[in-house]
């Protein structure tokens, strides 16, 4: 079980200054592996919901991103139903001077600011589009129903 | 998007470094200097035998100095156009893999470059080199600059393993024992403590059981065998000596004691046992005060009940008693007017219903528990107050009824007095009536001598002898025993008493009536 440095600092980092509302811890039985759960941000569809994630470091990583998906149900254009994350840090534009704290920033901030014009859950994104308020709404009760347990 | 692109760069860059002890190897090691002069960043970065990302990090550094990729300080740094700093192997690796879109551009900024890196500056290399790292062979503690450790570690640590230079024999030999052009393990094994002993005189077992630093000596409590330097601290517990440290936390690989100190350095765990331990520190510590919070409240539910008790015990006897005693009638008025409404008003407060339920719940809320802290404090305050006011009058009352005591007993030492003076003048009365008998009784009794020795013809010449005698005659009429002799006695005694002014004597004159009548007389 040989781990990179820089794996072992970021973790060791995670758990010494966590960031407020935002928790990873390593699996036991492998250090690459992450649940995570994020505090929906407040003034969003989302608040009061503590969304559940995974988040797994590829064997290359930092070099290629990390991979995470939510595993808590959530209404939002840029999250399908997989939980899939449309995040073009988590893609294209990652770059090895990101790191799993930063990453999980941008994915909190992307439930503060949904953005249906790079969707990835197509249905979610046309309704977002034609209705915000009915979208936004159907959020919220979702984050009810699968976010607040 | 790109907003907050920026914070999370920022974030990035602003990532501090923490120290942990070393890993035994990283992924990000895979770099030769061959191809070091790439992409017009002239730069000559010489092989490295030792993994430098690797180490054990010792002392803190300034976190400007950690390479945002690799996350510890810059090893061969290079500068971009943009001003930003990475090693130069970590922005190799970076480019190698990167599409051609990103190999332009720099990792943390994104700015598109036109030109390759450039060589950073010489103060940036020297305080990156200047950081202190432990040296990474086994057994070895030496502690040195970045810049100084691969020469330690590969030209002159005493504890490098070095090939045995005998080409048939496959076994290593640290530095130290190191001969040159001859194999030592024919004739001599070698200890991983590092002391070579020559085989076939018995010496090994000597070593490993008396001399041998890592195997040393055995425990006479617990039995086991602690190394000699580790002795004088030990501990008799078999299960602490060769776990890991992130046992507890997970960790559950079985290995050796021997191996311990590899698995040591090789277990994740047992590097964030530190942190884990840190924190279930912290929680142990909430956990305390959280007590000591329950406790405090424990004492002050005491302290209240006590409170209680002595309004109802000490207050309330002294309202009630007020109409019995005319004296302390207006003090106990005032008492009745200071106090009676508010020891009803404490009563009230005594056990409002949130409090019964609060203080023995274990809800470790601890919010509410500060309030009701407060709340209790307030009131235990306001009313320490009132039991004060309240002492304040008990000990006037104490004070007036101490000082009526004091006018009672005055008079009745007074009485005591005119009594004592009557019974003086009485007792100096009956002495000198007593006297006058007495003088009367022995004039008579002189008379009736004499007018005994004037009817035997005797001369009056007998004067003399007449107080002589007289005691004598007495005693003859006494000794004659009989109960008339006895009256006389006791007749003369109440005067033997008042002279001697010894009443004791009494028992004792009637108890040796016999033969002690002489001795009452002396
Ligand atoms: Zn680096
Ligand atoms: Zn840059
Ligand atoms: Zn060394
Ligand atoms: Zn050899
Ligand atoms: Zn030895
Ligand atoms: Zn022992
Ligand atoms: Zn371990």
């Amino acid at each position: 079980m040989a781990l990179p440095k820089r794996i072992i600092k970021e973790t060791e980092r995670l758990m010494a200054e966590p960031v407020p509302g935002i928790s990873a811890v390593p699996h036991e039985d492998n250090l690459r592996y992450f649940d995570v759960s994020i505090h929906g941000p407040s003034q969003s569809p989302y608040e009061g919901g503590i969304f559940k994630l995974e988040l797994f470091l590829p064997e290359d990583y930092p070099m290629t991103p990390p991979k995470i998906r939510f595993l808590t149900k959530i209404y939002h254009p840029n999250i399908d139903k997989l939980g899939r994350i449309c995040l073009d840090v988590l893609k294209s534009n990652w770059s090895p001077a990101l790191q799993i704290r930063t990453i999980l920033l941008s994915i909190q901030a992307l439930l503060g600011a949904p953005n249906p014009d790079d969707p990835l859950a197509n249905d979610v994104a046309q309704r977002w589009k034609e209705d915000q308020e009915a979208a936004i709404q159907t959020a919220r009760e979702w984050t009810k129903t699968h976010a607040m347990t | 998007m790109q907003p907050h692109f920026d914070a999370l760069f920022a974030e990035s860059v602003r990532s501090s470094p923490s120290l942990s002890p070393s890993s035994s190897s990283s992924s990000l090691s895979t770099h030769g200097a061959t191809q070091a002069a790439t992409q017009g960043g002239n730069y000559d970065e010489p092989p490295s035998k030792i993994d430098l990302r690797a180490l054990d990090y010792v002392t803190d550094y300034d976190s400007h100095l950690m390479c945002p990729i690799c996350h510890v300080p810059f090893l061969h740094p290079v500068v971009l156009e943009c001003d930003h700093t990475f090693c130069n192997s970590c922005l190799k690796e970076y480019r190698e893999g990167a599409s051609s879109g990103a190999r332009s551009r720099c990792p943390t900024c994104r700015a598109v470059l036109s030109s390759g890196p450039r060589k950073a500056s010489r103060l940036i290399v020297n305080m990156c080199n200047e950081t202190k790292v432990r040296c990474p062979n086994d057994d070895c503690q030496e502690v040195l600059p970045r810049g100084c450790v691969e020469h330690h570690a590969t030209k002159e640590c005493p504890h490098e393993r070095l090939r045995c230079p005998d080409p048939k024999c496959d076994k290593l030999v640290k530095r130290r024992n190191h001969v040159p052009a001859q194999c030592i393990h024919i004739s001599h094994i070698e200890c991983d403590c590092g002391a070579v002993i020559e085989l076939g005189k018995g010496e090994w077992l000597r070593h490993k059981d008396e001399d041998c630093p890592n195997t040393g000596v055995k425990c006479e409590e617990c039995g086991q065998r602690i190394s000699a330097s580790d002795y004088p601290g030990h501990i008799c517990n078999p299960d602490d000596d060769h776990s890991c440290p992130g046992k507890q936390y997970g960790c559950t690989d079985d290995f050796s004691p021997e191996d311990s100190e590899a698995h040591l350095k090789s277990c994740p765990l047992a590097r964030l046992a530190p942190h884990l331990q840190k924190q279930s520190q912290l929680l142990q510590s909430l956990q305390e005060q959280l007590i000591m919070v329950k406790v405090r409240n424990e004492v002050l539910e005491n302290g209240f009940e006590k409170i209680h008790d002595v309004l109802n015990d000490r207050v309330l006897p002294y309202v009630s008693h007020s109409d019995h005693s005319p004296a302390e009638a207006s003090d106990i008025e005032e008492i009745e007017r200071d106090h009676i409404p508010s020891a009803l008003s404490q009563r009230d407060l005594l056990m409002p219903a949130h409090l019964g339920d609060l203080t023995p719940s274990a809800d470790p809320d601890s919010l509410s528990i500060s309030q009701t802290q407060q709340h209790l404090l307030a009131l235990h305050e306001s009313l320490r107050g009132n039991v004060s006011n309240i002492e304040n009058n008990i000990s006037t009352l104490t004070n007036t009824i101490s000082d009526l005591d004091a006018r009672t007993s005055m008079q009745i030492m007074n009485e005591t007095l005119r009594i004592k003076e009557d019974l003086a003048h009485t007792s100096a009365a009956l002495f000198s009536t007593r006297a006058q008998v007495q003088w009367l009784m022995n004039r008579e009794r002189v008379g009736q001598q004499q007018q005994a020795m004037g009817i035997r013809g005797r001369a009056p010449s007998a004067q003399p002898p007449v107080s002589n005698q007289a005691p004598s005659a007495r005693s003859s009429v006494s000794e004659g025993g009989d109960s008339s002799g006895q009256g006389q006695s006791l007749e003369g005694q109440p005067s033997a008493s008042i002279l001697g002014s010894s009443p004791s004597f009494r028992p004792q004159i009637r108890r040796q009536s016999g033969g002690s009548q002489e001795r009452v007389k002396l």
